[in-house]
């Protein structure tokens, strides 16, 4: 512990020297701005910035994508309360409570716990970081193939479950992104799969132009088809921002949950941070003595998911740190920055560069709290870059979408993928289809492919070896529970009601 | 009051868009490796994926076909018609941006996919779409191709800007 402390130490007189205060003041600024924009998330924000690092040295360049990372889940939970536009993925679920909230003039309330609970759970989550670092590297690193298949089958059963709406429309979308997921190149046989002979598609559909399109581009499409031009931002006042008591008394235990479970999330690949808000959403609304209160501006809904979400922010990168493998596209970001000044992470990154982790966790430390200090008087101006009118601020946008995908790969393709995305996000969500499982589909199917075939050839094709593997089986009874168990409540509550029903007729006779 | 159950429209185009998808998927699936048990072939998952799919919009295809909706009085907020041309002309400026982009280099083409896209959405206020397109044109070269150092293919326009700010 004294040895976490001095190194922690270090880590902070690293980044308390003028020039990386500097970055992480920019990256949070920044990082908020992306997540205030809707399309330009925390992963637009680093691709365009990648190239841009080369000018900083290691350190700095983590420090700056430290705090875009944090800042855009901040931003992002300010647009879903105030407009219901979600900034990025991990603000979809705030949409459903906090917009409630600022309809009912608790717009304020709903910031402040948010910013409340995403500082609480930084702090949780970097504490995570850095002491049970070795700890949780050590257990993942147990997981084999087998485990990554059933870790992916127990999410997408989870999402086909938390989406919300039609089970059967919220599997097809999954289905639609696990089939986006297998065009490409496939890395085991080196075989085309639905390239239709172009060369571009060998690597396949890229995740940030899908996601910009079905996000960022649909986003823009649904505000112009809006008939009328509805005045869309709440004001918020200093005085507006306190909670009552009562809110505040609502908020802890979710944050206290959010926090630890949206921690532990963030250590399983695929988009973690989302994840996370669905999870806890879900359980914050099991947990619940009044879950019809979810989807009215329940307080909860918004304190659970958006500390799981920055949570989740400090567990996806002790993955990196510790393997050196990103299991969230913002960490693949991450990566390629470090790779980009020669450096390969991994356990020896911290030995070898302790100054370099060390300083990135005490920028997370000082990060989050300039977030907290900034953004809440600030936030009226963070979301005044909405107040522009909406004829001038969609084309903005699309802009932004247009140029954040190009700067990635300089691909036409991927321009054109970000308008095919973009339409069929729009026409999908008029139909009443959540497109959040197709992009989540989308990044899990091919690791659940990859996990599945290494497992099968383990196994010797034995599809006991994939199942009944005490994580796995664990695994599996979760996702078929999150099926069952509901089907249950529900029996149990019919035959209470026709119960209830006979008693009182016998009463009446 | 005359109204009658019809189809939902929208639903059905969807389900058969998908299903068309799905059954093309699934075709093209089978033509890949499908392997072995011990040693799966890159067909092996597209085939589940596919075969599942297909099930999927046949449930779906067959409750849009049995559960019919009335008609109703078209509601208040009902989008105008301009704005399917809105969403059209956003669309077709996306597509148009990369082939644009190639030919005409990121000055101009961002100028005439912004210039496109505010008169779209204000028809009326030519001279300020115009200004802002040339502004917002000139400041995203600016923030991210000179600041960011964002490589887009130059038309005569960027290198009379680049040579202008870098001399």
């Amino acid at each position: 512990m004294a040895e976490i402390l001095y190194s922690l130490m270090n880590g902070f007189a690293t980044v308390l020297q003028p020039e990386y205060m500097l970055y992480v003041l920019i990256g949070t600024v920044l990082g908020t701005i992306t997540g205030v924009l809707p399309g330009l998330g925390p992963l637009g924000a680093m691709a365009i910035l990648l190239g841009f690092t080369l000018k900083l040295d290691a350190t700095g360049a983590m420090i700056l994508f430290a705090g875009i990372y944090y800042g855009a889940m901040y931003g992002g939970s300010t647009t879903s309360i105030l407009l219901n536009i979600p900034g990025e993925a991990a603000s979809v679920v705030t949409c459903l409570d906090g917009y409630k909230m600022a309809q009912k003039g608790r717009a304020g309330a709903a910031l402040t716990v948010s910013a409340a609970g995403s500082f609480f759970a930084g702090t949780v989550s970097i504490f995570g970081l850095m002491v049970a670092c070795p700890f949780l590297a050590n257990m993942a690193l147990k997981f084999g193939p087998p485990e990554f298949f059933a870790i992916g089958i127990f999410g997408l059963a989870l999402l086909v479950r938390l989406t919300g709406g039609s089970t059967l429309k919220s599997l097809i979308m999954i289905l639609i992104g696990m089939l986006v997921g297998t065009i490409g190149m496939d890395l085991e046989t080196g075989a085309r799969r639905f390239t239709l002979g172009l060369v571009d598609l060998d690597q396949g559909i890229d995740f940030l132009p899908a996601a910009m399109g079905l996000f960022g581009i649909a986003e823009v499409l649904a505000c112009v088809n809006e008939g009328t031009d509805r005045q869309i931002l709440h004001k918020v006042g200093m005085r507006e921002l306190l909670p009552t008591r009562e809110e505040w008394r609502r908020s802890l235990l979710p944050i206290f949950r959010g926090s630890f479970s949206g921690f532990f999330i963030g250590l399983v690949p695929g988009p973690s941070p989302v994840i996370a808000t669905f999870i806890s959403y879900m359980t914050e609304k099991k947990l619940s003595k009044h879950p019809e209160r979810f989807g009215e501006g329940a307080i909860e809904g918004v304190a659970g998911p958006e500390s799981a979400n920055n949570s989740a922010v400090g567990g996806a990168y002790v993955p990196l740190f510790a393997l050196g493998i990103p299991f969230t596209p913002a960490m693949a970001m991450v990566l390629g920055a470090l790779m980009l000044h020669g450096l390969t992470p991994g356990p020896n990154l911290i030995y070898e560069k302790p100054g370099l982790f060390w300083g990135v966790v005490a920028s997370m430390y000082i990060g989050n709290a300039a977030l907290l200090v900034l953004n809440l008087p600030l936030v009226n101006l963070f979301v005044s870059i909405l107040k522009v009118p909406r004829h001038i601020l969609m084309p903005v946008v699309v802009l932004i979408c247009l140029i954040g995908v190009y700067s990635v790969n300089s691909s036409r393709l991927d321009l054109l993928a970000l308008s095919v995305f973009g339409l069929a996000g729009y026409a999908l969500r008029k139909v009443g289809y959540q497109t959040a499982p197709l992009i989540l589909a989308m990044v899990l199917g091919p690791m659940i492919e990859s996990a599945f075939r290494q497992s099968m050839i383990i196994t010797g094709g034995h599809l006991q070896g994939l199942l009944f593997r005490p994580i796995c089986l664990a695994l599996y009874l979760c996702a078929a529970l999150s099926f069952v168990l509901p089907l249950i409540v529900m029996g149990i509550k019919r035959l209470q009601a026709s119960g209830a029903r006979a008693a009182v007729s016998q009463g009446n006779k | 009051m005359g109204q009658k159950p019809i189809i939902d429209r929208n639903e059905l185009i969807t389900a058969l868009s998908i299903a068309v998808l799905a059954v093309v998927y699934l075709i093209a699936a089978v033509r890949l490796p499908i392997g072995t048990a011990a040693n799966p072939g890159p067909g092996f998952i597209p085939i589940v994926v596919g075969l599942l799919l297909v099930i999927c919009t046949g449930i779906l295809l067959a409750r849009s076909l049995s559960r019919k909706k009335w008609t109703a009085p078209e509601p208040a907020g009902t989008p105008e018609p301009t704005s399917n041309l809105r969403v059209f002309g956003i669309i077709f400026g996306t597509l148009a941006y990369p082939f644009a982009l190639e030919w005409i280099g990121f000055l101009a083409s961002t100028w005439a996919v912004t210039f496109f896209m505010l008169l779209l959405l204000k028809p009326k206020n030519w001279t300020s779409a115009l200004v802002l397109a040339v502004f917002l044109s000139l400041s995203s070269f600016g923030v991210f191709s000179i600041l960011l150092g964002v490589s887009f293919p130059f038309g005569f326009l960027d290198e009379l800007i680049y040579r202008i700010t870098t001399r």
